[in-house]
C-alpha cells in the first residue's frame, strides 16, 4: 500500500501549485514551511506566472453586494491577474474594497506593505473631506434651528460639499467604461445625484427662510425620498424571492428591510404633515420612526457587517441620538442651545470614533487586516444552502437559534476536512 | 485555409454514438461520446477522427476513469437548460462526489489534469487545499506523512519572508 506522502510526491509542480493557489495568500507561509519542495513552489515567481487564473467574474458580481463594497475590507487573493475595471471606482470611491492582485508572494508582500499607506489615504479622505464638513453642516444647522442663523446660510457649507461629491461621483461614473451596470442606470443615478442638492438642500433652506412658500421646499424631499425608501422594499423583495437562503437566515433581513421601508416612509410622511400643519403631534413623535429605521439599520448592519460592525454601529447609534435632541428642540423641551451643547461634543466623539474605526481597520493591535477579513463572519452571498444546514447540524450549535460559523465556509471543501 | 476568427465560427461537430475508453488497467467503459468529449483531450481526439470506436487512456486506472465519466455524464445532463438542476443542487453533487478516500482524490487530480477536465481539476484541487488551509506545517506534514527536509536556515528564511503578516 502507497503511503500518503507518495500522494504529493506524486504530483508535478504545476498541480502542486494548482492546490496552492486556492489556499489564502495568508497561508501561503505555512505551506512553504512544510518542506524544501513545498517552499520552492511556493516561492517560485516563474511557476506562479504560468498559473492559470480564475474567479475574476465572480468576484466582479460579488463588488456589488453591500458588505463587500461598504467597508473598508481587503482581500489578497493570489488568483487574478489584473484588477477587473468594476473596482477602480469602488477603490476610490469610497473607503472600501480594494482587492490586491499579485503572481507570486513576494508581491503580495510588497502590496500588504503599500496597503496601510493607500488605506491611510483614504482615511484621511473619508475623514477630513467627508466628516469635517458634515460637522461643519450639522453646527451651522444647529445653529439656525436655534435661531442664530439664516437656513440658506447654513446650508452653504452642506450645499457645497453635496455638490462636490456629487460632481465627482458624477464624473467618476460616466467616465468608468467597465461598469458591470448599463448606462442607463448611470445616467439616472448622475441624474439623482445632481439634483439632489438643489432639490434638496437648497429649496427647503429657502423655504425655511420664508423666500418661498412652504409647500414648494417640501415636495423635491418627498419626491427625492420616495426612491431611497424603496430600496429597502426592493432588498426584502430580492431576498424573498431571489435569494435561495433557508428562512432562518432570510426572514430577519426580511424582517428588516420593509421594516425599515415602512419606518422610513412613516416619517418622511409625518415630518411633512407636522410642517404643513396637517398634524398635530411634537415634532418627536414625528420623528420616532426615523429612531426606529435606524435602530433597525443598526440591527442590519450587526447582522452583516461582522467584524467591524462596532465601528459602525456606535456613529449609526450617535446619529440617533442627534436625531432625538434635534426633535426634543423642535418641541422645546430643550432649552436655548441645548442642542449646541450637546451636539457639538457628539460631533467631536463621533469624529474620534470614526477615526479610531479607520486606525484600527488598518492597525488594529495585536492582528493583521487580513486575520480581521479572515475572521470575519460569511456575507449572505457567501452562504449556501448547504452550508446553513451543515452548520445547524454541528453538535455544539443549539437548533435553530445561533450557528457556528466553522473556519471553512466553503461545503465544498469543508466536505472534505478530516 | 480558414482563418482563426472563422474556424472559432465554425460550429462545432454534433458528437453522436457512444466510444469506449480504456483504462490503464484495461477496463472498458462504453460512454456516449458527448460525455467523453468533456475531457479536451478526449474531445481533441474525436474531433481529429471521428471513426475511431475506442480510445486507450494509458495514465488512468479504471476506478478515477469511471469517477471522471460519472462527473461529465453529470454535468452533461444538469448544464441541459431543461434539467431544472440549480447551481446549488450542482453544489451539493459535487460535494458529494469528491467524498473519497485521498488516494482517490489525488488520483482524481491527475486524472481531471490528464484528460483535461478544467472544472473537476478546480473541484478535486480546491478540495485538496482547504485540507492544508488553517494548519501549521507540522499539522500538515503529520496529516500528509511528509517529512521535514529543511535546514533550521532555512526555516529562518521562510519565517523572515512571512513576517509581514504576523506584524
Amino acid at each position: 500500500m502507497r503511503t500518503t506522502q507518495s500522494l504529493f510526491s506524486r504530483l508535478p509542480d504545476e498541480l502542486i501549485l494548482s492546490i496552492f493557489s486556492f489556499v489564502p495568500a495568508s497561508s501561503l507561509p505555512q505551506l512553504a514551511g512544510v518542506c524544501r519542495h513545498w517552499k520552492g513552489v511556493a516561492f517560485s515567481e516563474e511557476l506562479w506566472g504560468r498559473l492559470v487564473y480564475r474567479d475574476v467574474p465572480q468576484l466582479q458580481a460579488k463588488m456589488w453586494l453591500p458588505a463587500t463594497t461598504f467597508l473598508p475590507i481587503s482581500e489578497y487573493s493570489s488568483r487574478e491577474a489584473s484588477p477587473p475595471q468594476a473596482y477602480g471606482l469602488c477603490d476610490t470611491g469610497f473607503i472600501s474594497t480594494y482587492r490586491v492582485y499579485h503572481t507570486s508572494c513576494k508581491q503580495v508582500r510588497k502590496e500588504a506593505i503599500r496597503a496601510p499607506l493607500v488605506r491611510f489615504c483614504q482615511t484621511f479622505l473619508l475623514v477630513f473631506l467627508v466628516t469635517v464638513p458634515l460637522m461643519l453642516a450639522t453646527l451651522l444647522t444647529t445653529l439656525a434651528v436655534d435661531g442664530y442663523l439664516g437656513y440658506m446660510m447654513a446650508t452653504i457649507p452642506a450645499l457645497f460639499w453635496v455638490a462636490s461629491v456629487s460632481s465627482w461621483a458624477s464624473w467618476k461614473l460616466l467616465s468608468s467604461s467597465g461598469q458591470p451596470r448599463g448606462a442607463g442606470v448611470r445616467v439616472l443615478v448622475v441624474f439623482f445625484l445632481d439634483s439632489y442638492p438643489l432639490a434638496c438642500w437648497i429649496l427647503p433652506a429657502l423655504s425655511a427662510d420664508g423666500f418661498i412658500p412652504d409647500w414648494a421646499g417640501r415636495i423635491p424631499h418627498m419626491v427625492f425620498c420616495a426612491p431611497f425608501l424603496l430600496i429597502p422594499f426592493g432588498c426584502a423583495l430580492y431576498w424573498a424571492i431571489f435569494h435561495n437562503l433557508p428562512w432562518p437566515i432570510r426572514a430577519p433581513f426580511i424582517l428588516t428591510c420593509t421594516s425599515l421601508g415602512v419606518f422610513g416612509s412613516a416619517w418622511i410622511a409625518l415630518t411633512h404633515l407636522k410642517g404643513a400643519g396637517l398634524v398635530e403631534w411634537p415634532w418627536s413623535l414625528c420623528l420616532a420612526p426615523l429612531w426606529m429605521a435606524v435602530l433597525l439599520l443598526e440591527c442590519l448592519v450587526y447582522l452583516h457587517l461582522a467584524p467591524l460592525r462596532r465601528w459602525v454601529a456606535v456613529p449609526i447609534g450617535m446619529t440617533t441620538l442627534l436625531a432625538v435632541l434635534y426633535g426634543l428642540k423642535k418641541d422645546g423641551v430643550l432649552p436655548g442651545l441645548a442642542t449646541l451643547w450637546v451636539g457639538v461634543p457628539l460631533q467631536i466623539l463621533l469624529l474620534y470614533l470614526l477615526c479610531a474605526g479607520c486606525c484600527a481597520c488598518i492597525f488594529e493591535p495585536g492582528r493583521s487586516f487580513l486575520q480581521m477579513w479572515r475572521d470575519r463572519l460569511p456575507t449572505l452571498s457567501e452562504l449556501s444552502v448547504a452550508t446553513v444546514r451543515q452548520a445547524m447540524s454541528t453538535e455544539n450549535t443549539p437548533a435553530g437559534t445561533t450557528f457556528r460559523w466553522a473556519a471553512e465556509r466553503d461545503p465544498l471543501l469543508e466536505a472534505q476536512a478530516p | 485555409m480558414a482563418t482563426p476568427a472563422a474556424a472559432a465560427a465554425a460550429p462545432a461537430p454534433q458528437l453522436e454514438g457512444d466510444i469506449k475508453l480504456v483504462s490503464e488497467d484495461a477496463h472498458e467503459f462504453v460512454t456516449p461520446k458527448n460525455v467523453a468529449a468533456q475531457c479536451k483531450m478526449i474531445k481533441t481526439m474525436l474531433e481529429v477522427s471521428e471513426e475511431q470506436e475506442f480510445i486507450n487512456l494509458p495514465n488512468v486506472k479504471g476506478k478515477e476513469l469511471e469517477k471522471v465519466i460519472e462527473y461529465c455524464r453529470y454535468h452533461v445532463q444538469a448544464d441541459k437548460p431543461d434539467s431544472g438542476v440549480s447551481d446549488n443542487d450542482k453544489k451539493t453533487w459535487d460535494e458529494n462526489f469528491v467524498k473519497v478516500d485521498k488516494e482517490t482524490l489525488f488520483n482524481l487530480i491527475m486524472a481531471a489534469n490528464y484528460l483535461d477536465v478544467k472544472s473537476l481539476l478546480d473541484l478535486t484541487c480546491a478540495t485538496v487545499a482547504n485540507m492544508l488551509k488553517n494548519k501549521t506545517p507540522e499539522e500538515i506534514r503529520r496529516e500528509f506523512n511528509i517529512k521535514n527536509d529543511l535546514t533550521p536556515e532555512e526555516e529562518e528564511e521562510i519565517k523572515r519572508e512571512s513576517a509581514w503578516l504576523y506584524q
